[in-house]
């Protein structure tokens, strides 16, 4: 029986791991996120979720081998322009405004190490998400309420946000950072048995 | 459970760890250290009813913690705590007994107001005096609690110190006295305080937290 530890200090990814019932720890480890622009999109995604895997794994020599380190990275594209986390009003204003009445996508990196055999697998989920018009005026109010400001893409559809979306395709834990279906496919995939409790 | 049943009669004086439980009120908690200890004599522990337990490094905590998280274990870090280890936190640890500066308590309450979380602490108090122990300076703790008290990711839930050993339990009587004092005078309702050496008389002077690791576990491990 494999027990996750979770290499993220989201606090949508644990809640989403937690209302499935896994027993994991956060241990959320310290690496640069900026992207190496030698590799393509998906590539500087997934590189990413690869490297917070890796490290939380070297910071803490001792774990024992019936671990299943699982990272992640998520990010907003609009076309070919990647939207992180706003700075401040003035970003996430303009990002708001740019997704507006458009359709974006929303990727999520998955990066798992398995300590019994060092196995690594890897997958980017990406969902289709359609944002209605959004007048400035409700921009406004939404960044007021700070949802925004921790967010890849400057809103939280789980949060205050879930008003805006017309229409998604995919999976809509992975627009909140964790594609659970996606995740319990590589468990299936990898014969890996996970601790946890199914509450019903 | 073997362990357990070899823990029970260390010596003569050392009580069993079920009358020990037994002996405690509502308001006496005992919190199992457990540093150095493997996770198999936690469990051992645990499976006698124990719930409580305590760390005192962040890093071996952690690998407990996770390969211990089926159990419903409430966990307490009572070790000195490095700033730039605040991060690892997150909502690992029910309390924390051993915030000794303005400056930690600000960092915890940062890191957890970005997971939405409020950190149950205590504030360490060095009532001896001695400048080679942590804690705040009863000269320094009215500011000190001031300023904590606006942190909003943070909640001061009492305080915590721990007496200079001493061979004789009655010596840190005073100690406790004052530690219960202080919390009296702030409003504060938790005490955590007594170790193996000196819980009896920590208990006398409103211990709601004892903090007990050789007469659990036996003498710890050498690293």
């Amino acid at each position: 029986m494999k027990k996750i530890i979770l290499a993220s200090q989201s606090p949508r990814r644990s809640e989403i791991l937690q209302k499935a019932g896994y027993h994991f720890v956060s241990i959320p480890s310290h690496v640069s996120e900026i992207p190496d622009k030698n590799l393509n999109l998906n590539d500087q995604i997934i590189d990413i979720a690869r490297r917070k895997a890796r490290a939380c794994k070297s910071q803490n020599q001792g774990l024992g081998p019936e671990s299943l380190i699982l990272a992640a990275d998520t990010v907003v594209c609009l076309g070919d322009e990647m939207l992180g986390k706003p700075l401040n009003r003035d970003e996430a204003f303009a990002t708001l405004r740019k997704l507006s009445g458009r359709t974006h996508h929303v990727k999520t990196a998955v990066f798992i190490i398995d300590l019994v055999s060092g196995d690594e697998v890897s997958h980017l989920e990406t969902t289709e998400v359609i944002f209605r018009k959004l007048s400035d005026v409700e921009i406004n109010q939404y960044i007021d309420t700070k949802d925004p400001f921790d967010k890849a893409g400057s809103y939280g559809i789980q949060s205050g946000a879930g008003h805006f979306v017309e229409k998604l395709l995919g999976d809509f834990d992975n627009v909140v950072g964790l594609p659970l279906l996606a995740i319990e496919k590589l468990f299936m995939m990898k014969s890996w048995v996970i601790s946890r409790n199914l509450k019903i | 459970m073997g362990d357990i049943s070899e823990l029970e009669n260390l010596n003569e004086s050392t009580p069993s760890y079920l009358n020990l439980k037994k002996s405690l009120n509502s308001k006496q908690n005992l919190i199992a250290v457990s540093k150095m200890q493997p996770a198999e004599k936690i469990n051992a522990l645990y499976e006698s009813g124990q719930r409580h337990f305590g760390e005192n490094y962040l890093q071996e905590a952690l690998i407990k913690i996770q390969k211990l998280c089926d159990l419903d274990i409430c966990w307490h870090l009572i070790g000195h705590l490095q700033k730039n280890k605040v991060k690892l936190l997150q909502k690992n640890f029910e309390y924390i007994h051993s915030i000794d500066s303005v400056e930690l308590a600000a960092k915890i309450s940062e890191s957890a107001e970005k997971i939405k979380h409020v950190q149950k602490i205590f504030l360490q108090i060095n009532l001896a005096d001695e400048s080679t122990k942590s804690g705040f300076l009863l000269s320094e703790f009215p500011s000190a609690f001031e300023n904590i008290k606006q942190l909003s990711g943070v909640q001061v839930v009492g305080l915590m110190t721990m007496p200079p050993l001493e061979n004789q339990p009655e010596t840190n009587r005073p100690y406790f006295k004052n530690l219960a004092a202080l919390a009296r005078q702030n409003g504060l309702t938790e005490l955590s305080m007594g170790t193996s050496q000196d819980y009896k008389v920590a208990l006398e002077e409103g211990a709601t937290w004892i903090r007990l690791g050789t007469i659990l576990f036996g003498q710890r491990p050498k690293k």
